[in-house]
């Protein structure tokens, strides 16, 4: 008999385990193989990030990225890319100011979603 | 009905051939409470990719196999949707933590795939939620990392 596998839930001994962590989620696994292409929206998880202690909102595609890396310069707002609006200003100190450049860089890659930047950036800067 | 944690083990074999020693041990596990093996289905998958369910071999239930494929099938209804460039299956878009056996099986390989209630895991995963308790994560070790842990517990 064909078989077609069906795609199925994870879910842990204990229960569905969330991302967190070092973990990717599609989205982000399409922007590391994909550099400078944009992310379908479709691989955004629609559910909250487990963890942070942060709402997820339904984040758009970014728009290929030029640069990456901690010291690609952080390119101004464009159509699809917006400051969230729950970033509190940056605090002062080179690193933290390069830390924060670097997470913006991921997020014009598509590594990151701008709720996961926001939700980074405030954990460094609280 | 319910049932406890059901754990998904897929192993690959060269050959389609099964000793039954793997079984033998899953009764055992069985008889001591500990796991219970609630079916077995055995596949390949061709070298273009397309998956066929294998006979039950001799001396086993006839219906071995019916119920993990009835889970893990997902229809030709999905296949020909997929050859259209449709919907991957009914799985809403978005759903990020999936799996099937496309991912687990490479084109050329026969495997068993098990479904193991861990009978033991019931009572704890209650306790768990009745503690308020929220998954965070579970893994298993490595065997080296096993292995590390075994030589901490001599030490």
């Amino acid at each position: 008999m064909r078989l077609v596998p069906r795609q199925l839930k994870r879910s842990g001994m204990t229960g569905s385990v969330p991302y967190y962590g070092g973990r990717l989620t599609p989205a982000q696994a399409y922007a590391v193989s994909h550099p400078g292409q944009p992310v379908p929206t479709t691989l955004y998880a629609p559910g909250p990030l487990v963890g942070l202690g942060t709402q997820q909102v339904a984040a758009p595609a970014p728009p290929p990225a030029p640069a990456v890396g901690a010291n690609a310069p952080a390119p101004p707002p464009s159509a699809g890319v917006t400051t969230p609006a729950t970033l509190p200003p940056p605090a002062s100190g080179a690193g933290l100011a390069a830390t924060l450049a670097t997470l913006q860089g991921l997020t014009e890659a598509g590594v990151l979603t701008q709720s996961e930047f926001g939700a980074i950036a405030g954990r460094l800067q609280a | 009905m319910s049932l406890g944690p059901v754990q998904v083990l897929v192993v690959g074999y060269e050959a389609p051939t099964f000793s039954g020693e793997v079984l033998d041990e899953l009764e055992r596990l069985r008889e001591a409470g500990i796991v219970r093996l609630i079916d077995v289905l055995l596949v390949m998958r061709t070298a273009d990719g397309v998956f066929e369910t294998l006979p039950v071999p001799e001396g086993h239930d006839p219906g071995m196999g019916r119920v993990t494929a009835a889970l893990l099938d997902a229809g030709e209804g999905v296949a020909d949707a997929r050859a259209d460039g449709g919907a991957a299956d009914d799985m809403a878009p978005g759903d990020v933590r999936t799996w099937s056996l496309e991912e687990a099986i490479p084109p050329g390989t026969t495997a068993a795939v098990a479904l193991l209630e861990h009978v033991w895991a019931g009572p704890l995963r209650a306790a768990v939620g009745r503690s308020g308790g929220v998954p965070l994560d579970e893994t298993w070790l490595d065997p080296d990392d096993a292995q590390r842990l075994a030589g901490l517990m001599q030490g």
